[in-house]
């Protein structure tokens, strides 16, 4: 049989095509980088051996065509954009492609909400109480029962929901009707369906998810799990592996009902099933996600597995392949993604010309990053900039070694959302690792930065002293004012690119 | 009124204190390569730190009014010059359109006299939805923009009168 000359292609950008190109570059795999107009000049874009334009990271068949034109063997679709898509998967195996994930009809087995519930209920994975019920069919005797067995207090969705829209919370049966209606209303308005169903709302829940990788024989091994739950708006700020306070048990009973998912749905590549745990140590399914996810890094941490080159291996080697050997979980890693956004203002998106950056190195610390100086941040693509990443032998110190990082990063041109992850990092409610998916938009939600008197008198005199403006070339104890006007030119030759 | 120039960090106004004051004197500034700067004085009687000088390891920079910094907080913003005759930091309820959007919804009629963090318009960018806010009390003279406007960056959207 002759050997097969692969060919990588990543169809994403920034930093998670950058990682991809690592791994692929580690197994001597030459490399293929997309990039969408407009985004030319993205860091991932020199990353790789050839470069092609499309006209969108979501254009899948230009996509398809591109790495047929390149002879590609292996697409790997990095998170968001086509990753959980079944159509481009199908198109890539079609085209004779290795897809680096799932394969299509995994993606659709479990994609909707509904039936990923019923999936899991089916193999005994506990799920958050729900029901299904037609309100406007239902008698208030059954309505009531159902309500119960859910428990309160619970909340009404709206099955096509997303976005909040249909969404209500209900804490006795006398608001239930009321409260059914708005929300068939809302959702009829928002989504044409005014299916609802209601679940029990789990209070002060924290987000925790278990890393599995499948050879898609319904053989699989997990890495453990992580901690999510620092979230904004379920947007993922600060994430942790292996999780705080969490009983063995717990433990034991995510990693079997991971297993069982893997198992039956004979899942090959990186995924991740999600859960909520509450209070009790209680914990429920909520989806999988059929993808190599943003915070994998902290996984490979504690369990020394590259995941990325796992993803590769399999594609390479199919029904050769053997499953990575995990051992015991080694310390604790942490990661938090800095944004280019104005965190006391909304998280509105910051735009800006990449100035300077200084990034945080040193034992334990990782960072993937998508960005260069001279790179411009628009706000046509998504607003991660990096992922710092700490590893240390335990939680106390991984949490000292991030605010380490974070008092070592600096990033000039663009607004960053540096500071709410410093104060993040402060809080003795997250050094104590104790929260809930609530903690930031209740406890940070005011986030204001602080200036405090000796940072405004060194403000003070720099600008007195005229060295605010100084270009990072003339930087030297000696430079004088003519180091400063040479200074200059060079400011505005880099402001232009 | 105070000739002092104004930090605006994220919708707060820092003032800065007075340049040309002899304490300004004081700090001396050592720029490392790789961009950190050490700031260092004499510290104060009283102060314990070993040799009688206090350092400072941290990042500041000025791009025109854009400036970023790194002095203990992380912070980015404008620096805004007092301009003559008129209060320190009324030029800070600009109203200007940060980055390209779209116009969901106007709030607030013309005329309409506002607590400060009040909402006075919906603005969408990226999907998401985000409230422009008055910084201050004051008085929104005219929206100037229309529901269903693109916004470009810099664009003026209120014409909004601090209140004195």
């Amino acid at each position: 049989m002759a050997k097969t000359v692969h060919k990588l292609m990543v169809a994403n950008r920034s930093e998670i095509a950058c990682r991809i190109f690592q791994g692929a570059r580690e197994l001597g795999i030459p490399t293929v980088a997309i990039f969408a107009p407009g985004d030319e000049g993205a860091r991932h874009v020199t990353f790789a051996d050839e470069v092609a334009a499309v006209p969108s990271y979501l254009d899948a068949e230009a996509i398809v065509k591109v790495a047929k034109g390149l002879n590609v063997t292996m697409i790997h679709p990095g998170y968001g954009f086509l990753s959980e898509r079944p159509h481009f998967a199908k198109a890539v195996e079609a085209a004779g492609i290795n897809f680096l994930g799932p394969l299509a009809q995994t993606m659709e087995q479990l994609g909707g909400k509904i039936a990923a519930k019923e999936i899991a209920e089916s193999l005994k994975i506990p799920t958050v109480p729900w029901a299904k019920l037609d309100f406007t069919k239902t008698s208030d005797a059954d309505l009531k029962k159902a309500a119960e067995q859910v428990g309160y207090p619970l909340l009404i969705k709206a099955h096509a929901g997303g976005g909040g829209k249909g969404m209500r919370r209900v804490n006795r049966f006398e608001d239930l009707k009321s409260e059914a209606e708005i929300a068939a209303r809302e959702a009829l308005n928002a989504f044409g369906d005014g299916t609802l169903f209601f679940e029990r709302l789990i209070q002060s829940p924290r987000h925790i998810e278990v890393q599995v990788f499948g050879d898609g024989q319904g053989n699989g091994v997990h890495l453990y799990e992580r901690e999510c739950t620092l979230q904004r708006r379920h947007q993922k700020v600060w994430e942790e592996a292996p999780a705080p306070h969490l009983s063995d048990t717990t433990r034991k009973g995510l990693f079997e009902s991971s297993m069982k998912l893997v198992a039956m749905t004979e899942y090959r590549s990186a995924g991740t099933i999600e859960y909520l745990v509450d209070t009790t140590g209680e914990y429920f399914f909520i989806e999988m996600n059929t993808r190599l996810q943003v915070e994998h890094p902290v996984s490979e941490a504690i369990t020394g597995v590259d995941l990325v080159h796992e993803q590769i291996k399999l594609a390479m080697q199919k029904d050769q392949y053997e499953l990575p050997k995990v051992g015991t979980p080694r310390g604790h890693a942490i990661e938090v993604r800095v944004f280019a956004e104005d965190a006391a203002q909304g998280f509105i998106p910051c735009t800006g010309v990449v100035r300077e950056l200084i990034w945080p190195s040193g034992p334990g610390i990782r960072l993937d990053r998508g960005i260069e100086v001279g790179q411009e941040m628009g706000t046509s693509f998504d607003s991660l900039c990096a992922k710092i990443i700490v590893h240390a032998p335990n939680r106390e110190l991984a949490v000292k070694r991030m605010q380490f990082a974070l008092s070592e990063t600096v990033i000039c041109g663009v607004g960053t959302n540096l500071e709410y992850l410093r104060q993040i990092g402060d809080h003795p409610q997250v050094i104590e690792g104790k929260v809930s998916t609530h903690f930031l938009d209740q406890v940070l939600g005011g986030f204001k930065p602080k200036l405090d008197a000796r940072a405004l008198e060194i403000v003070a005199a720099m600008e007195a002293q005229n060295l605010a403006t100084r270009n990072s070339t003339s930087r030297n104890s000696g430079a004088g004012p003519s180091g400063q006007a040479a200074s200059s030119d060079l400011w505005s030759k880099v402001g232009s690119l | 009124m105070s000739q002092n120039s104004i930090l605006k960090i994220s919708g707060q106004k820092f003032e800065v204190p007075k340049s040309g004051a002899p304490k300004d004197e004081a700090w001396t500034f050592e720029f490392r390569p790789g961009g950190w700067v050490i700031a260092s004085r004499a510290t104060p009687n009283g102060a314990t730190s070993a040799g009688g000088v206090e350092r400072v390891r941290f990042y500041y920079r000025r791009d025109r009014d854009q400036v970023w910094g790194k002095i203990g907080t992380d912070f980015y913003g404008q620096k805004i010059e007092p301009t003559r005759g008129s209060a320190a930091g009324s030029s800070g309820s600009d109203f200007t359109a940060q980055f390209p959007g779209k116009v969901r919804k106007i709030l607030v009629a013309n005329g309409t006299a506002v607590e400060a963090h009040t909402p006075i318009l919906m603005v969408e960018a990226m999907k998401m939805e985000f409230a422009i806010k008055a910084e201050v009390a004051g008085t929104v003279k005219k929206v100037l923009v229309t529901e269903g406007q693109q916004l470009t960056p810099g664009q003026k959207l209120v014409d909004f009168e601090e209140k004195q």
